[in-house]
C-alpha cells in the first residue's frame, strides 16, 4: 500500500477542482438569473453565516435551531423504533408462536413506503412533530425487525443444540446465545433503519412541520433563496455522515469479531 | 416419555420450520391471524377512534373507495405518470452509474480519485435534493427524473464497485493463466462476475428511486401518485389516501419482484452452493 | 538436456506481519524442473510453495533471482504455464462447456471449433454429458475434472497445480489421482508427457504422482531436499499397499516433520 503523500493529494484532487471549477463558473455567469440558479460560494458562505448568527427563538441560532429540531425528531422516532423493533424482531424469530401471529402483519405493510405514511400522519396528527415522529419510527422500524429476524434466525442451529446439550433452558440461551450471535445483525438493521429515518425525516419535514432541517430548506425554495437550500443541505449531509459513522463505530466497539461491511 | 421430547417442547426453532404435513397449518394459522386483526380493525377501531373515510378509515371504507377510485381517469394517468417517471430515472442512473461503478471496482486509482467525493455526496438522502430539483428545473417531468436518477445513482455505483472488487482473485488469476488479454477478462471475467451485484445495486436504487418519487410529488407536481395522494388528503378522502397507500406499496412490490426476475434469468448461478 | 523451468536463487518478500513488517517468504529458492517430468513439492503450511507456484506461473514478481522456462525470463502470465488451484476456479457464470472453451477464446478459436474441441476434452476427463451445467451443480471431484479440462484445452507445456485436490473428500482424491497420472499421459510414451510441478501437504499423494518430490523448509523456504521416486510406472493403487511406498513415505515425513512441527508452532 502506498499510503504516500501522493495517494492523498489524489485522493483530494477531484473536489479541489470542483471547487476551483465553481470559482470560475461564478465569475463567469454574473447575471442575476444564474446567480439564482447557481450561486457563487461567496454567497453560501453569507448564507451560513447568516443562518448560524440571526437568532431565531430562545436566541438560538437558525441553522442551529434547525439541525436540533431534526436531530432530536429523528432520535425519539429512532429510539422508538429500536426499543420496539428489537424485541419484536427476537420474539418473531425466535418463538414460533409469535411468528405466526406477528410477521403476516409485519410482512403486509412493509411494502407501504414511510412516504406513503405522511399524508394520512399528517390527517391525524396534524402539521408538527407527532407526524415527523411517527414516519421515522415507522421508516425505521421495518429494516430493524427484519435485520433481528434474519439475525435471530441466521443462527447456527448447531450453536443451539450445543447449549441445549449443555442443558440450558430456552431463556438461558436466549440471552447466552441468541444475544451476542445475532448482534452484529441487529447493528446492521439499526443502520440500514437510522438510514431510512434519514430520509424519512427529510422527507417528513418537507411537507409536515415548521421547523427542522427540511422545513428550512422547502421554505428556502418558496423565497427563491437557493443559498439557504444549499446551506440546508450541506447540514443534512454533516449530520447524515456523523449518525452514520456513530453507528459504524457502534459496530466496531460491540462486535469487533465480525467481518468489515 | 418419548426421546426427543424434550426438545421438540421447545418454543423456540432448534429445529427445522414444519415440512410436508404440518405447513398447511400453519399457513392457515397465518392467514387466520390477519383476518383477526382486520376484524379488529373493523369492528374494535370505532370504540377508540373516530372512524370513517374522512379521517379513519375501516376496512370497508378502504374497499369502496377502491371501487370509486379505480374508475377514475386521474387514477389510472397518475400511476402512469408515476411509474413512468421512475423507470426513466432508472434508466439514466443505471446508465451512468454502472460503467462508472465498474470503472471504480476495477481501478484502484481510478477509485481513489472518485472515492472521496462519493463518500462525501453518499449521506445526503435524495430527499434533500427535492427543494433545489424543483428550483432549477420546476415542479414537472424533468425535475422528478433527476430526483430518481439521483436515488439510483449511489447504490446502483457502490454495490457494481463491490461486485467488481468481490469478483474473487482467484477467477483473475485462473483468466490470466489461461492466456486471457484484457478485453476477455473485462468482458467475461470482471463484467459477468459482478452482474449479481449490479442487480442488486439495481434493485436496492429502485426501491429509493420509488420512494423519492413519490415524496417529490407530494411536494412539488402537478401529477403522479404523490400529488394525487395529498390532493385525496386535501378533500378528506382519507379513504382514497389508504387506497394509494396500497397501491403505492404494490407498486413497489411488483418492480422489485420484477427486478428478482430479472435476476434469477440473468444469474442463476447466483446465490448457490460454491458461489 | 537443458531443464524445461529453472529457478535461480529466488527470493521473495510480504509487506506486513511479523516483526520485521515482511515475511520472507522465498530465500535463495534453487530448483530445475525437467521436461515431462511429475514433479511433487511437499512441505508445511506457509512455507512458500504457492508462492513459488505462482511466481512460475508469472502473476507475482520476484525480488531477487529468476525463473527460466526454456532459458528465458518468465515476466507475466500465459496459457504456456497453465495453473489448476484448490478452489477449482471455475467460473460460476459460465457452463462447463464455456468455462473449457474460455481460453480457446482468448488464443482466437472460431466457435465451431471451440465447441469441437471443448467436447474432445470434457470426453478425456469423463465429463460428457455435462456440458451445458453450471459449476454449481457439479461435485468437488467433477469441478476439478472440469477445471483440468480447461486447462488442457489451451494445451499448456508446464501444468502448475496447486494443491488440487485438498478440497476434495479423500476417497474422491484418491480417484482423481490415478485419473491425472493417466491425464498425464502415464501410459503413454514420455516424449508425449507435459512438465507438472504439483503442490500437496499430503505425502502419500506425493509419493503416488511423482517422478521427483522437493521437500521444503519452513519459512523462508527454501529447497531441504530432493528425493528420487523409484516407484515403477504406471503406478496402480495397489502400490499403496507395498513395503517400498511405505519406506518411501515414512523418509519423506521424516524429512518434512521437523518443519511442521516449526510451522504449528509458529
Amino acid at each position: 500500500m502506498r499510503a504516500s503523500a501522493r495517494s492523498l493529494a489524489w485522493r483530494l484532487a477531484l473536489p479541489l477542482a470542483a471547487v476551483i471549477a465553481w470559482f470560475g463558473l461564478s465569475r463567469v455567469l454574473t447575471s442575476p438569473t444564474a446567480r439564482m440558479m447557481f450561486p457563487p460560494p461567496e454567497a453560501i458562505y453569507d448564507a451560513l453565516v447568516r443562518l448560524s448568527t440571526t437568532t431565531g427563538l430562545y436566541g438560538i441560532p437558525m441553522l442551529g435551531a434547525h439541525m436540533l429540531d431534526s436531530l432530536w425528531r429523528l432520535g425519539l422516532g429512532f429510539g422508538a423504533a429500536t426499543a420496539v423493533g428489537v424485541p419484536l424482531g427476537f420474539a418473531i424469530g425466535y418463538f414460533r408462536i409469535a411468528e405466526r401471529c406477528l410477521d403476516p402483519l409485519v410482512q403486509i405493510l412493509r411494502p407501504i413506503s414511510p412516504i406513503a405514511w405522511i399524508p394520512i400522519t399528517l390527517t391525524w396528527f396534524g402539521v408538527g412533530t407527532p407526524t415527523v415522529v411517527f414516519v421515522v419510527f415507522y421508516g425505521a422500524l421495518f429494516p430493524i425487525v427484519l435485520n433481528t429476524i434474519g439475525g435471530v434466525k441466521g443462527i447456527n442451529r448447531l450453536y443451539l443444540r450445543a447449549a441445549l446439550t449443555c442443558g440450558y433452558g430456552p431463556f438461558a440461551i436466549l440471552r447466552k446465545v441468541v444475544l451476542p450471535a445475532a448482534l452484529p445483525a441487529i447493528l446492521t438493521g439499526l443502520r440500514i433503519g437510522l438510514g431510512v429515518g434519514w430520509m424519512s425525516i427529510i422527507a417528513a419535514e418537507l411537507v409536515g412541520t415548521r421547523s427542522g432541517l427540511g422545513y428550512m430548506i422547502s421554505e428556502a425554495r418558496f423565497h427563491l433563496d437557493i443559498e439557504s437550500i444549499v446551506v440546508g443541505m450541506l447540514a443534512i449531509g454533516l449530520l447524515g455522515l456523523l449518525t452514520d459513522r456513530g453507528v459504524r463505530w457502534l459496530q466496531a466497539t460491540l462486535v469487533p469479531w465480525h467481518g468489515k461491511l | 416419555m418419548q426421546s426427543g421430547d424434550v426438545a421438540r417442547k421447545l418454543p423456540f426453532r432448534a429445529w427445522p420450520a414444519a415440512v410436508g404435513a404440518r405447513a398447511p397449518l400453519e399457513a392457515l394459522q397465518r392467514v387466520m391471524f390477519v383476518a383477526v386483526a382486520l376484524g379488529a380493525w373493523q369492528w374494535l377501531a370505532p370504540r377508540l377512534v373516530r372512524t370513517g373515510p374522512d379521517f379513519f378509515p375501516l376496512p370497508s371504507d378502504v374497499l369502496h373507495g377502491f371501487a370509486t377510485l379505480l374508475t377514475t381517469a386521474e387514477f389510472w394517468t397518475s400511476v402512469v405518470s408515476s411509474v413512468g417517471r421512475v423507470l426513466a430515472g432508472f434508466a439514466v442512473a443505471t446508465l451512468a452509474g454502472v460503467p462508472l461503478g465498474v470503472l471504480i471496482g476495477a481501478s484502484p486509482r481510478f477509485e481513489a480519485l472518485v472515492d472521496f467525493s462519493v463518500e462525501m455526496l453518499r449521506p445526503l438522502p435524495a430527499m434533500a435534493w427535492i427543494p433545489i430539483a424543483i428550483l432549477w428545473f420546476g415542479a414537472g417531468d424533468v425535475s422528478s427524473v433527476f430526483l430518481v436518477s439521483l436515488g439510483v445513482f449511489f447504490p446502483v455505483v457502490i454495490n457494481s464497485a463491490a461486485g467488481v472488487k468481490a469478483t474473487g482473485r482467484v477467477y483473475r488469476k485462473a483468466a490470466l493463466t489461461l492466456g486471457a488479454g484484457p478485453l476477455l477478462m473485462l468482458r467475461k471475467v470482471i463484467v459477468r462476475g459482478a452482474l449479481p451485484y449490479v442487480i442488486l445495486g439495481c434493485r436496492i436504487g429502485l426501491g429509493v428511486g420509488w420512494m423519492v418519487i413519490v415524496a417529490g410529488e407530494m411536494v412539488g407536481a402537478q401529477s403522479g401518485l404523490g400529488f394525487l395522494i395529498m390532493k385525496a388528503r386535501s378533500f378528506a378522502r382519507i379513504d382514497w389516501v389508504v387506497d394509494s397507500m396500497i397501491v403505492i406499496g404494490l407498486i413497489g412490490l411488483g418492480l422489485d419482484a420484477a427486478i428478482v426476475r430479472l435476476q434469477r434469468w440473468a444469474v442463476p448461478w447466483w446465490g448457490k452452493e460454491g458461489t | 538436456m537443458r531443464p524445461k523451468l529453472q529457478a535461480r536463487h529466488v527470493t521473495k518478500r510480504f509487506p506486513g506481519g511479523g516483526r520485521t513488517g515482511e515475511i520472507l517468504a522465498l530465500k535463495d529458492f534453487s530448483l530445475d524442473v525437467m521436461t515431462a517430468e511429475f514433479l511433487v513439492i511437499v512441505g508445511p503450511s506457509g512455507c512458500g510453495k504457492s508462492t513459488f507456484l505462482n511466481a512460475v506461473a508469472g502473476l507475482e514478481p520476484v525480488d531477487e533471482g529468476e525463473l527460466l522456462m526454456d532459458g528465458r525470463l518468465i515476466q507475466r502470465p500465459g496459457p504456456e504455464r497453465g495453473m489448476c488451484f484448490q478452489e477449482f476456479a471455475l467460473f460460476p457464470w459460465l457452463t462447463v462447456r464455456q468455462n473449457v472453451e474460455f481460453g480457446l477464446e482468448a488464443k482466437g478459436l472460431p466457435r465451431a471449433e471451440r465447441g469441437r474441441r471443448a467436447s474432445e476434452y470434457l470426453g478425456l476427463v469423463s465429463l460428457s454429458g455435462f456440458e451445458e451445467r453450471y459449476p454449481y451443480e457439479l461435485s468437488g471431484g467433477m469441478k476439478q475434472r472440469c477445471a483440468l479440462a480447461r486447462l488442457l484445452a489451451v494445451d499448456p507445456a508446464v501444468f502448475l497445480m496447486d494443491e488440487p485436490l485438498a478440497a476434495l473428500d479423500a476417497q474422491t482424491r484418491l480417484i482423481l489421482q490415478t485419473e491425472i497420472l493417466r491425464i498425464w499421459g502415464e501410459e503413454r510414451s514420455p516424449a508425449t508427457r507435459k512438465t507438472v510441478i504439483f503442490v500437496t501437504h499430503s505425502i502419500d499423494e506425493a509419493v503416488f504422482l511423482s517422478d521427483r518430490i522437493v521437500v521444503m523448509t519452513a519459512r523462508p523456504g527454501q529447497v531441504k531436499e530432493i528425493v528420487p521416486n523409484p516407484l515403477p510406472r504406471p503406478r496402480e493403487d495397489r502400490m499403496r499397499g507395498d513395503p517400498a511406498f511405505a519406506r518411501l513415505s515414512m523418509e519423506i515425513w521424516d524429512l518434512v516433520r521437523e518443519a511442521a512441527l516449526k510451522a504449528i508452532e509458529l
